[in-house]
């Protein structure tokens, strides 16, 4: 846990986002930070930002779908820049609504494959690395609907309720082997781009502290990436003042 | 006077003692809450900045007391930590009436009465933390559990309420469930056969409590819990 630790944070997006957040902590702790998202315009605005702060981060584009992808990912944050790979977020995922009967099937399979079986892959490139040094943390980010299935979560909650428990199974698995693996429960809209740009008017409904704030989370995911083996949390539920819950 | 002021009602010998620590590290006047008059003379003395009181929490008229004394001596608590336990273990069919109303009396009873005497202070001060320790007995009851487990249960669900109903009046109220064996001497020696990895650490558990109790507003967590990498759950 020095300065030298290195982390990997799939699933970013916008710099204001949860991903963003992270990673913008992370460097500013001196981790060195490969930032992997989808889309490599919004990968390399981050990872110039990153560094004209004068942080150490690498961009690395990563459909987190593709097997041999997310290997390489791995490969490439175990090969380059200083210190161990102590430090793995797994935050990819897209909140798409839709019911069962109207849904085509391959909408229900993508949904998943990104918010569930992406999860595995990280997981377990992340811990094929780590087991043998016996330390690192994977953390994995969940929402309500990890919890619950509503109407429209059809195949959101779905894919959310599976990567919840691989978590768990995979906290259960590895803990003792020094592995500590959390989940965060991430229960309401936040406060990044894809709410406050994408839909503005929601955003101004929820009013001041409405949404969960990214500094509170990225607070959250510090904490627990800091805490001592002899009491590690594996769930964490985090949500704003105003969230009737 | 300016000083914050935290409250650590159940203060004993092991997760008290290392909350009150941290708290009066991170800046906190510590009233500490114990009925054992001798045990809180010691943490007094241990813990720079701390004050006990003797009180038996599940008692209304001693708690509304207690809790004018604390405001007048140290000022309106901000933050309150219900860390107060009272267990029994056996057989179902061996449970005294009287334990299963003992540990309700000791476990959620106190709470509500804490929560009733302190609340509306924290409101007029213009908000506050509330954090409750509870264990692996908030989520499951097991053989031998009969006349503790319903207590933390309810006390998780009396916390759960309060969360509900407080947290947008602007104060935080959170649930942190000890999944483990806590680190104290006597439970080394129940345990004695158990490797260091099979405890949990006050310390550790304490510092939990304390970042919870200073989240961001736009990012409480109510329930986190709380076990040594080495446990098997």
């Amino acid at each position: 846990m020095s300065d030298k630790s290195k982390a990997v944070v799939v699933g970013v997006g916008p710099e204001a986002g949860l991903g963003g957040a992270l990673c913008e902590r992370f460097v500013r702790e001196g981790l060195h930070v490969f930032v992997a998202g989808r889309t490599p315009a919004k990968v390399e605005a981050l990872v110039t930002t990153l560094r004209n702060a004068g942080g150490r981060a690498t961009g690395v584009p990563t459909d987190t779908t593709i097997e041999r992808e997310v290997v390489a990912l791995f490969d490439r944050a175990e090969k380059e820049g200083e210190g161990v790979l102590d430090l793995v977020v797994y935050n990819a995922g897209n909140a798409a609504m839709g019911q069962a009967h109207d849904m085509e099937a391959s909408f229900f399979e993508q949904v998943w494959r990104v918010g569930c079986f992406g999860g595995f892959l990280v997981g377990r490139e992340a811990l094929r690395r780590m087991l043998p040094r016996g330390r690192g943390t994977l953390l994995f980010t969940g929402a309500t609907a990890s919890l619950r299935g509503k109407p429209n979560t059809t195949a959101f909650a779905a894919a959310k309720a599976g990567l919840r428990s691989l978590a768990q199974s995979m906290a259960r698995a590895y803990g003792p082997q020094g592995i500590h693996v959390g989940h965060v429960v991430v229960d309401g809209g936040i406060a990044g781009d894809k709410i406050i740009k994408g839909i503005p008017q929601f955003a101004q409904a929820m009013g001041e502290d409405g949404l969960v704030s990214l500094t509170g989370l990225a607070d959250a995911y510090w904490y627990l990436y800091r805490q001592p083996r002899a009491a590690w949390t594996h769930e964490l539920d985090l949500r704003t003042f105003k969230e009737s819950f | 006077m300016s000083a914050k002021v935290c409250v650590v009602a159940g203060a004993g010998p092991g997760t008290g003692r290392a909350l009150s620590r941290r708290f009066a590290a991170g800046g906190y006047r510590v009233a500490m809450l114990a009925r054992d008059a001798g045990r809180l003379a010691a943490l007094e003395r241990e813990i720079e900045g701390s004050r006990g009181y003797a009180v038996d929490v599940a008692d209304a008229a001693a708690v509304k007391q207690v809790v004018d004394r604390i405001r007048t001596d140290l000022g309106t608590p901000g933050v309150l930590v219900h860390n107060a336990v009272s267990g029994h273990f056996g057989e179902f069919l061996d449970v005294p009436p009287e334990a299963l109303e003992q540990t309700f009396r000791t476990n959620v009873l106190s709470l509500m009465l804490l929560g009733q005497a302190i609340v509306p202070h924290m409101l007029a001060a213009g908000g506050g933390a509330i954090v409750v320790t509870g264990n692996t007995s908030a989520w499951r009851g097991v053989a031998n559990f009969a006349g503790f487990a319903p207590s933390k249960a309810a006390q998780r669900i009396l916390a759960q309420s309060m969360a509900r109903s407080l947290g947008p009046k602007g104060i935080h109220v959170a649930y942190v469930v000890i999944d483990a064996v806590i680190d104290v001497p006597w439970t080394r020696q129940a345990f004695a056969s158990k490797p260091d990895e099979f405890f949990a650490s006050p310390a550790g558990i304490a510092d939990t409590v304390f970042h919870v109790a200073h989240q961001d507003r736009a990012a409480w967590t109510f329930e986190v819990d709380l076990r040594p990498f080495g446990e098997k759950w």
